[in-house]
């Protein structure tokens, strides 16, 4: 049961998109949101349907906690572009999200398991 | 500290139009302008490339509104702009806005200070310990029935035997000269007292001592001053206290000064015990106050009192007690309600030709109220 939307390819699960962004910025450094989205969508194999607007509401909350910092630059093609990059607080964060994360992932991967042997 | 960080900036956001809303449109220019370069790039049509740019951002007006969501807190940022609409409509309409502004502080102004005066007359207690237990005692002849008049000093002490009255004063004011050394002559307001004045209002003086039971009893020529007189003739000096004062020639030790605002009468300048010349001539002259024992109620002082009166006058005479508040207030306490009730009526008549006064207002914007409603504007911004 996909949380929403049409059934092969589900929305993302909501709070995650945060965490998502912070890793894509994490290991592909500067990108901007057109980069992400892209980076996203080529991980998830299209398996994921990303509202590529869905991206803005999370990088200005990540802006404001000031995890994630836009500044403007060029792309290769000689284009403006909004470029973002993870902050030290970001780094962080994202260390301790991806942790919470697992926890969770677990004990759901548990349960799951745990229904799938009665 | 992130959390608190974000909210402080949407909050920063909201009072200010922001400069981000510009930088938004470029940012989303941009992405399109990215997605349609990879769909070229791939072989589409200008037209196509377009197309699915806004298909794959999922529209640039729903993800403004949701950017704006995320970055300020939009209910105030709501408020702060139906504030500043709010403003042009009362400029569009000034004769109209001023008239309504200036009626609705002129019916508030009213209440508010009609009510302050009721506060403090009506619903503060007196300025004394326990003001409840406090009665004013009244005596009136029976045959024919007459007006509550004054207690004289016979009466006085026959009452102090009531049980339920645990002390009482009486007192008379009038008028006198007081002059000394440094002193300029003044008129001074002069409370000639019997019984307990001290323990039946239950305050002492601020500086020196209260007037001793044997002074009051004897009749000494101590007085006891008040604060508003120590002001004004003494400059506040505290080492009044022991010196004479002479009160129509007579020379009276000054005791102690009362506390500012105390003292029962509030009129009186001066305190001193009724000398025993005018215990003698007994005049009808006496108010007499009464500290009733806690529990006892004015109705049980009443009968008691009543009795004693009866007795004593061979029933030519009834007495009462009342309580000190109400007796104190009776006078005015009518008018002052009745005031209170006008001001108010006033600040409904006001309302109701506001409200008229908006009706005229908004037939004249039964149009913009529809093309705003059509615009989507909810129907509480547009009545608001």
């Amino acid at each position: 049961m996909p949380p929403s939307g049409d059934q092969s390819r589900p929305d993302i699960l909501p709070g995650t998109l945060e965490l998502i962004v912070l890793r894509t910025l994490d290991t592909m450094g500067p990108q901007h949101a057109y980069g992400i989205a892209a980076r996203i969508e080529q991980v998830a194999e299209n398996s994921i349907r990303l509202n590529q607007g869905t991206l803005y509401p999370a990088l200005v909350r990540l802006e404001q906690k000031g995890w994630i910092k836009g500044s403007w630059q060029t792309t290769q093609n000689n284009r403006e572009a909004r470029y973002y990059a993870i902050t030290r607080a970001g780094t962080k964060a994202l260390g301790e999200q991806s942790e919470w994360w697992r926890r969770s992932a677990d004990l759901v991967n548990k349960l799951l398991a745990g229904e799938a042997e009665q | 500290m992130s959390e608190l960080r974000r909210f402080l900036q949407r909050l920063l956001n909201a009072l200010r139009p922001s400069r981000r809303e510009a930088e938004l449109d470029r940012e989303l220019a941009a992405h399109l302008a990215l997605i349609e370069e990879e769909c070229l790039r791939r072989g589409a049509s200008a037209e196509d490339a377009r197309r699915s740019a806004r298909m794959m951002l999922g529209g640039v007006a729903q993800t403004k509104e949701l950017h704006r969501d995320a970055r300020s807190l939009e209910w105030l940022g709501e408020m702060r702009r139906n504030v500043s609409y709010a403003v042009r409509m009362l400029r569009r309409r000034p004769v109209a806005s001023m008239a309504a502004m200036l009626s609705l502080a002129l019916g508030i102004g009213l209440g508010a200070s009609i009510f302050s005066v009721l506060d403090w007359v009506l619903l503060r207690p007196l300025p004394f310990s326990k003001p409840h237990e406090l009665v004013r005692i009244f005596t009136a002849g029976t045959t024919p029935p007459g007006n509550p008049s004054p207690v004289t000093y016979t009466e006085f002490l026959a009452l102090y035997r009531a049980t339920t009255v645990r002390s009482a004063t009486a007192y008379s004011t009038t008028t006198r000269v007081m002059t000394g050394a440094g002193i300029t002559p003044v008129h001074i307001v002069l409370a000639r007292a019997a019984g307990d004045l001290s323990s039946t209002l239950g305050e002492a003086p601020a500086i020196g001592r209260g007037l001793t039971s044997t002074e009051m009893a004897s009749g000494a020529r101590v007085v006891v001053l008040g604060y508003g007189l120590w002001r004004r003739s003494f400059a506040g000096d505290a080492s009044i206290v022991g010196r004479a004062v002479l009160i129509d020639g007579v020379a009276h030790i000054v005791a102690g000064v009362m506390p500012r605002g105390r003292g029962y009468p509030a009129g009186a300048d001066v305190w001193r015990p009724l000398t025993a010349k005018e215990r003698e001539d007994d005049d009808r002259e006496l108010d007499v106050i009464a500290r009733l024992n806690s529990g006892a109620s004015a109705a049980q002082a009443s009968d008691e009192i009543r009795a004693i009166e009866h007795a004593t006058s061979k029933i030519t005479r009834t007495a009462w007690a009342d309580e000190l508040q109400r007796s104190t207030v009776a006078n005015v306490k009518t008018p002052i309600q009745a005031l209170a009730g006008a001001a108010m009526l006033t600040l409904l008549i006001i309302c109701a030709n506001l409200a008229a006064l908006v009706g005229a207002g908004s037939a004249d914007r039964a149009d913009e109220m529809q093309i705003r409603g059509a615009l989507g504007a909810s129907r509480g911004r547009i009545l608001g």
